[in-house]
């Protein structure tokens, strides 16, 4: 009798914890974080691979090398650092890479768990939050001791990332702002192609004439120009239109905003001014894009100012389009090369000396560069540059030789405050609404004023 | 019964087994229910941002949230919209489909199946994506609606229809509600709608009078699950609209993750959670007050 009872009773228990397993239910979830899913439109893996993880000899370092990126990405990488075993046997490298959605959650707590990769690839925006928060490691003292190469790499760049002095990130790859536009198109509308002479005059007339109803429903299906949101956001749009008009960003203590201003608010109704007119797709349709899809691959739209590394993009999806320098005409010719994204090393690194070995490796090695190409942007090291150039397509010459020439020395490029990523994503958002109708032109820059302040009032504490 | 008392029938032995029994669940509950409640109520009075030590500021985090804090009306209104529009639908499609299953037709278990496989599949991120697409301009809805001459409707990037929409594909997945309401309809005695037919009283009559007051006590049930589900809706917004387009679809639950994991700022999400719970638990105590004007228990 009592065996049959502790049987009864133990049978009961184990069901009772199998029913728990199964009644994991999406009840709701408040505190569930989406953020640890891989979204659907991102073709890339979530996972670590432990490379080489063969016998670990005395005095073996190992460094962790974390990234975001797709497929492509993640294979030249992976390639690019079989060579670097070669360079430096005793440093194992562990890659770990993901999708760029949640990147930053799963850096930000690792971080503050103190488990931190030693090599991170960040966003050329947000390096300035994580050095206020103390997170890297300044790079000073390895160029100093020549383990870290970084004089063919753009002033102008790493200049975006001295703070106190002390400079705290190199680029992987560099972009600027150009102009795509769809070749097919404009040779149905008889529109001429741009050239490097062109004004925004210029493009504004174009994007009217390429504003047609292509297959006859009596229905406009194709716009002039885009509204850029995917992936890099209005505010890269914003940014450019101010410079153009000498105006800035932000204050000179990079605490408070300043582009609430004259310059602000013409460039603002810059923006707006093809939704006004009607020559950019309605937002309805722009919104309803898959994830970092824009208009011009969906074939909406015949022209689009967009980041360089769109290329591939295009590229990749077979669109007969061509490249030229952005339109010229305002006070300003604004044509200036931003980081792609960038390298740092973590506070978490046990041996940052071989950690800028390995960053010197991925920025300076020919054969890293011959391996890596444009994965990660236009290499910011000139001499790979003209190294690789004549392996290329015209496409990708045409960029290069864009880049080159983005040397306006007419501005002055910020570096962007702590609390940038925040800023922008709210700046997406508000820039939405303001589409929308929502507020004016006016109102949209005092709201995204002030919100853009409290952010940056929290890092001054 | 009352023989020789073995020692492992004594009564404290027995307290003992059943103790051991409750250690793994109460554990569970402690640790990942109890324990994080409080912590997250401790937390609601801090300012904390992970990377720091949590900063006690008492009442400020309350105090922003209703003077300052332009998206917490916001989200709170857009969330009251939500619930009304998403638990009538869901209650009244669940009690509809209810009835019509509950007849004696065959193959009824396969259709009950069918109407169920929604809140199975339904769900999931993977359904989520694929409505945005159902549901894009040159998708097959809107395919569908343009073989009658209907223009395209722009179902989720339309600011005055995309709220409505994710209601009702959250409505959609009524299946857990209709087969509680089915259960019920069960159980309403035979006896009731023979009366009902000697009087007299038409099938709709019958269905008013004396359906709907003897399921009454369920419908209580699904009524609370509802509304408390509705308050929490997070996975779908995010996943499908993020919010907007133009924060038309900003639900309290987007504000409360965006304040955690974009702002940084635990302690006034903390706040969120604690407010949206009193909120909820305002609701239930109100719809439990007014439930005893119209709830029929047997007992």
């Amino acid at each position: 009798m009592r065996k049959a009872k502790l049987f009864t009773c133990s049978l009961a228990a184990f069901a009772m914890v199998l029913s728990l397993a199964g009644c994991m239910q999406n009840n709701g979830a408040g505190t569930e974080k989406p953020a640890e899913t891989v979204s659907a439109g991102d073709a890339s893996k979530s996972g670590e691979t432990d490379k080489g993880n063969t016998a670990r000899k005395e005095g073996n370092t190992s460094l962790r090398f974390m990234w975001w990126g797709g497929e492509t990405r993640h294979k030249a990488t992976v390639d690019a650092l079989e060579l670097y075993k070669r360079i430096a046997p005793d440093v194992e490298v562990k890659t770990e890479y993901s999708g760029w959605d949640g990147y930053f959650d799963k850096l930000t707590t690792q971080l503050a768990a103190n488990t931190g990769p030693d090599v991170v690839q960040m966003s050329y925006t947000n390096v300035a939050e994580y050095v206020a928060r103390n997170q890297l490691v300044p790079l000073d003292e390895y160029i100093e001791k020549g383990v870290l190469d970084v004089s063919n790499l753009s002033e102008s760049t790493l200049d975006m990332y001295r703070m106190d002095g002390k400079l705290y990130a190199v680029p992987a790859g560099v972009s600027t702002s150009l102009l795509f536009y769809n070749k097919d198109y404009f040779d149905k509308a008889g529109v001429p192609y741009p050239t490097e002479d062109w004004t925004w005059d210029d493009y504004m007339e174009a994007a009217r004439k390429l504003t047609m109803d292509t297959d006859g429903d009596g229905k406009t299906d194709v716009w002039g120009t885009a509204y850029m949101v995917n992936p890099a956001g209005p505010d890269i749009t914003f940014k450019k239109y101010i410079y153009e008009r000498g105006g800035r960003m932000w204050n000179n203590d990079l605490k408070s905003v300043a582009f609430n201003s004259e310059e602000g608010l013409s460039a603002v109704e810059f923006i707006k001014k093809p939704l006004d007119e009607g020559i950019m797709p309605p937002l309805e349709i722009t919104a309803s894009n898959p994830q970092n899809v824009d208009d011009f691959q969906t074939g909406k739209t015949a022209m689009i100012i967009n980041v360089s590394p769109m290329t591939q993009t295009y590229m990749g999806m077979g669109i007969n389009f061509g490249i030229e320098c952005t339109p010229k005409g305002a006070e300003k010719e604004a044509r200036w090369v931003n980081p792609s994204m960038v390298y740092c090393i973590t506070k978490d690194c046990k041996s940052p000396e071989n950690a800028a070995g390995l960053i010197d490796f991925m920025v300076n090695s020919e054969d890293a560069g011959d391996i890596l190409l444009l994965e990660r942007g236009v290499p910011g090291n000139s001499a790979i540059r003209s190294r690789i150039s004549g392996s290329l397509s015209d496409m990708e010459k045409r960029m290069f030789e864009c880049i080159e020439k983005s040397t306006s020395t007419d501005i002055e490029n910020e570096p962007f405050p702590s609390g940038y990523m925040e800023i922008h994503s709210m700046l997406v958002r508000e820039f939405e609404n303001m589409m929308f109708g929502k507020y004016t032109p006016q109102e949209f820059l005092d709201v995204v004023e002030k919100e853009s302040n409290k952010i940056l009032e929290k890092f001054s504490e | 019964m009352f023989g020789e008392k073995k020692p492992f029938d004594s009564g404290k032995y027995k307290n003992k087994e059943a103790f051991l029994f409750l250690l793994p669940w109460i554990l569970g509950v402690v640790l990942f229910t109890v324990g994080p409640m409080v912590q997250s109520l401790w937390l609601s009075f801090t300012d904390y941002s992970i990377y720091s030590e949590a900063k006690f500021i008492g009442l400020q985090n309350f105090i922003e949230m209703f003077s300052e804090d332009r998206m917490f009306k916001h989200s709170l209104l857009i969330t009251l919209r939500y619930v009304f529009l998403f638990v009538p639908i869901k209650l009244i499609a669940a009690l509809l489909i209810a009835v019509l299953l509950n007849q004696n037709v065959k193959g009824m278990s396969v259709y009950r199946t069918i109407y169920y496989i929604p809140s199975i599949v339904g769900a999931g991120i993977a359904m989520a994506v694929t409505w945005k697409i159902v549901l894009s301009r040159d998708g097959f809805v809107n395919e569908f609606l343009g073989i009658f001459g209907l223009g395209p409707f722009d179902f989720l990037t339309n600011p005055k229809m995309s709220l409505t929409t994710l209601a009702l594909m959250g409505a959609w997945q009524f299946g857990s509600a209709m087969v509680v309401f089915l259960a019920a309809l069960k159980q309403v005695p035979r006896e009731l709608y023979e009366a009902g037919d000697i009087d007299g009283a038409g099938k709709v009559n019958q269905f008013f009078k004396i359906t709907l007051p003897m399921i009454s006590s369920t419908i209580l049930f699904n009524l609370i699950m509802g509304i408390i589900n509705a308050f929490q809706v997070f996975t779908q917004v995010s996943v499908i609209t993020n919010g907007g387009p133009a924060d038309s679809t900003y639900v309290y639950m987007l504000h409360l993750y965006r304040t955690a994991f974009e702002s940084h700022r635990m302690g006034y999400s903390s706040a969120l959670a604690w407010v949206l719970t009193f909120i909820i638990l305002a609701f239930a105590l109100v719809i439990f007050k007014s439930s005893q004007k119209w709830v029929y228990y047997e007992n």
